[in-house]
């Protein structure tokens, strides 16, 4: 009978747990914008055979790392391919995987292969001028306002994943350990953005965290309407070892604007699965939810606040500008 | 004819049958043992089948595949040289238990395409003809259990009929199972080859030995696998004549990254892949039962000869490129 009484209890936590994160508190997202994106134009298409990242340069065109092509990328915000460099090979201008990340910074380009601790520095008019290796693989990479390179490295274990402050000589400068790794590798899959003051704002993949470092951690919250780990399930790998693998993923990309507003993808669990996209103000609120009319791989967000999307196999950039009109939490369901 | 008569007429013949017994134990102890060391020549392929049909790490599969081999092989040499031979005849039919089983097995769970339980004879015999195999050893076995006394006994006739029964009955079980198996589950070098010749794909098909590469773009997220694809690639490039560079193709699945010829074409310029690359359509590859990139070499427009996932090591490269020279 005690036994009984104990499943029922713990059934009625759990319960209302549950519909803790499944029904967010009133107060946090009553003032929940519903914005709504209208496309402008879409490049590339024939151009791209497989875009893992791009990026805008000081003149407003982008670059894109077509990993598929061994390439990056330089075209116009009207698709014409302005120049591009790059081939298979592990020379100097060359990906052995692929180029993965990019980013652009004052005077260099910065791209990391894929699934590599390696990262060469182009200038803009993607001429290689010099590689360097982090310790483990480049998980996410941006410029810093005073053009220092912070790299998000991931190695599987707790002690190998860190932000990474470099120089353009590709000097360290400084380390912060991120805060919510752990020993389980899928916790420590992560992206981060930089907002104004050069502060990085960390989301992880299966975790639901947000994360706040200047040059040091600083604070930690959770996201709204988001379970706060995913579903988990038993798999095997190629190696024949059972682990638990994470099935959904909360967070998919991350990117901010220059007014310091933070933009997430949702992943699984967002009300339109890779399609909402949920901006969080200073306050670290959600302040507004846009709804992309397709599916999403990355999203980025140009100087003129114009919402940029990888879409359709990863061939395409959709470029889009974001309407308002004011709703609340329950209207907009 | 009286009952002394019959009895000494019995016992004569059976000691005839003892004598058959003890050269067909030789026998089968030979074959298995020389099975054994071709098995052990390419180990890995045994190391694989049992790892994906058993599901378990590679290392205990390494640890099993080792412990059957050793098995086999002194069980094998101990029953063609008359050495323990009831013990060895014992412990070779656990090994061909285990064997019948795993054959089994792999056809039910459709865990690999070839079954490479006899390492490079594996090449001379289909499937079925291993099953085949495998069961006459174990009835030889069993039949002339008596046989194997070092001081062989004369069994009772009727305890052999009954015996005799049993294994029919048995042997026309286990076939006609594994026959319905292999219609309806079948992943074996038939099915594929099959598919193949039902497809446009039939005119790749090589009438001497055929390297194809099945392909899913998705694996190439793991860099060490686009490395041993491209890599082998190189290898089969620089070691054939130009003649016969039609015999090596690869076909890669749709996806979403791959999803015409084109981006099939494009992938090959771009990683500078030397053979042909071939899109096909998702469902060929469910046909296949195909569940990670790999290579398989065909023999003679009809087997399976080798069968090997990606990441392909320098032994898979090196003994490919064997089979085609």
């Amino acid at each position: 009978m005690k036994n009984v009484t104990g499943l029922f209890i713990r059934s009625i936590v759990l319960i209302l747990y549950l519909s803790m994160w499944q029904k967010p508190s009133f107060s946090q997202t009553s003032q929940v914008q519903h914005l709504f994106a209208t496309p402008v134009r879409s490049i590339g298409d024939t151009l791209f055979f497989g875009i893992t990242d791009f990026d805008f340069m000081p003149d407003g065109s982008l670059i894109v790392a077509d990993k598929q092509d061994y390439r990056i990328k330089r075209v116009s915000k009207t698709g014409v391919l302005l120049s591009q460099t790059g081939k298979r090979g592990k020379a100097k201008g060359e990906f052995t995987s692929g180029p993965f990340l990019v980013t652009v910074g004052k005077s260099l380009i910065a791209v990391a292969d894929f699934s590599s601790p390696r990262v060469q520095l182009f200038t803009h008019s993607l001429e290689a001028v010099r590689e360097f290796r982090v310790n483990g693989f480049v998980m996410a990479m941006k410029f810093d306002s005073k053009d220092n390179l912070w790299i998000g490295t991931h190695g599987g274990l707790k002690n190998i994943t860190r932000l990474v402050k470099y120089n353009t000589h590709g000097t360290i400068q400084k380390e912060i350990p991120i805060s919510h790794a752990s020993d389980n590798m899928f916790d420590n899959l992560y992206f981060f953005t930089i907002i104004p003051g050069d502060t990085l704002v960390v989301a992880y993949a299966y975790q639901n965290i947000l994360d706040e470092y200047s040059n040091s951690y600083i604070s930690s919250w959770n996201l709204a309407f988001f379970p706060p780990k995913p579903q988990y399930e038993r798999v095997v790998s190629e190696q024949g070892n059972k682990l638990q693998a994470p099935t959904k993923e909360i967070v998919y990309s991350i990117c901010s604007d220059k007014n310091g507003f933070v933009y997430l993808l949702g992943g699984d669990y967002a009300f339109a699965p890779f399609r909402d996209v949920f901006v969080l103000n200073r306050n670290k609120k959600i302040s507004a939810i846009l709804q992309l009319p397709v599916e999403s791989k990355k999203i980025l967000v140009d100087k003129e606040g114009t919402l940029w999307s990888l879409e359709s196999n990863r061939t395409l950039l959709t470029q889009y500008t974001v309407s308002q009109r004011k709703t609340k939490y329950h209207e907009h369901r | 004819m009286n009952i002394a008569d019959q009895k000494s007429l019995y016992i004569k013949i059976m000691s005839k049958w003892n004598a058959i017994g003890k050269l067909l134990g030789r026998g089968i102890g030979t074959f298995f043992a020389l099975s054994t060391i071709l098995t052990l020549i390419e180990i890995s392929s045994f190391v694989s089948l049992v790892q994906h049909t058993l599901r378990i790490t590679t290392g205990f599969a390494h640890g099993l595949a080792i412990l059957v081999l050793v098995f086999e092989l002194g069980s094998g040499i101990a029953l063609c040289c008359r050495i323990f031979p009831r013990t060895s005849s014992f412990l070779l039919l656990g090994t061909i238990g285990f064997m019948i089983l795993l054959q089994f097995l792999c056809l039910i769970t459709k865990s690999a395409i070839t079954y490479n339980s006899f390492g490079i004879l594996n090449r001379l015999f289909s499937d079925y003809q291993i099953t085949l195999i495998l069961l006459i050893a174990s009835n030889i076995l069993i039949l002339f259990a008596s046989s194997f006394h070092k001081q062989a006994s004369i069994p009772s006739p009727i305890v052999l009929v009954i015996t005799l029964f049993f294994l029919v009955f048995c042997d026309v079980l286990l076939l006609k199972g594994y026959k319905h198996f292999e219609a309806h589950h079948s992943t074996h070098s038939s099915d594929i080859v099959a598919v193949i010749n039902q497809s446009a794909l039939k005119e790749t098909l090589n009438d001497t030995v055929s390297v194809f590469f099945l392909l899913q773009h998705n694996d190439f997220n793991c860099p060490p696998c686009l490395e041993s694809v491209l890599e082998l690639g190189y290898r089969l490039f620089a070691v054939l004549p130009p003649q016969h560079h039609s015999r090596v193709v690869a076909f890669m699945c749709e996806d979403e990254v791959i999803f015409n010829q084109n981006r099939a074409q494009h992938w090959k310029t771009a990683n500078n892949f030397p053979f042909d690359v071939l899109f096909v359509p998702k469902s060929l590859f469910t046909q296949f039962h195909i569940k990670k990139s790999c290579v398989v070499v065909i023999q003679n427009r009809q087997k399976v000869i080798f069968q090997q996932d990606a990441p392909f090591t320098l032994d898979t490269m090196k003994k490919i490129e064997s089979i085609l020279l």
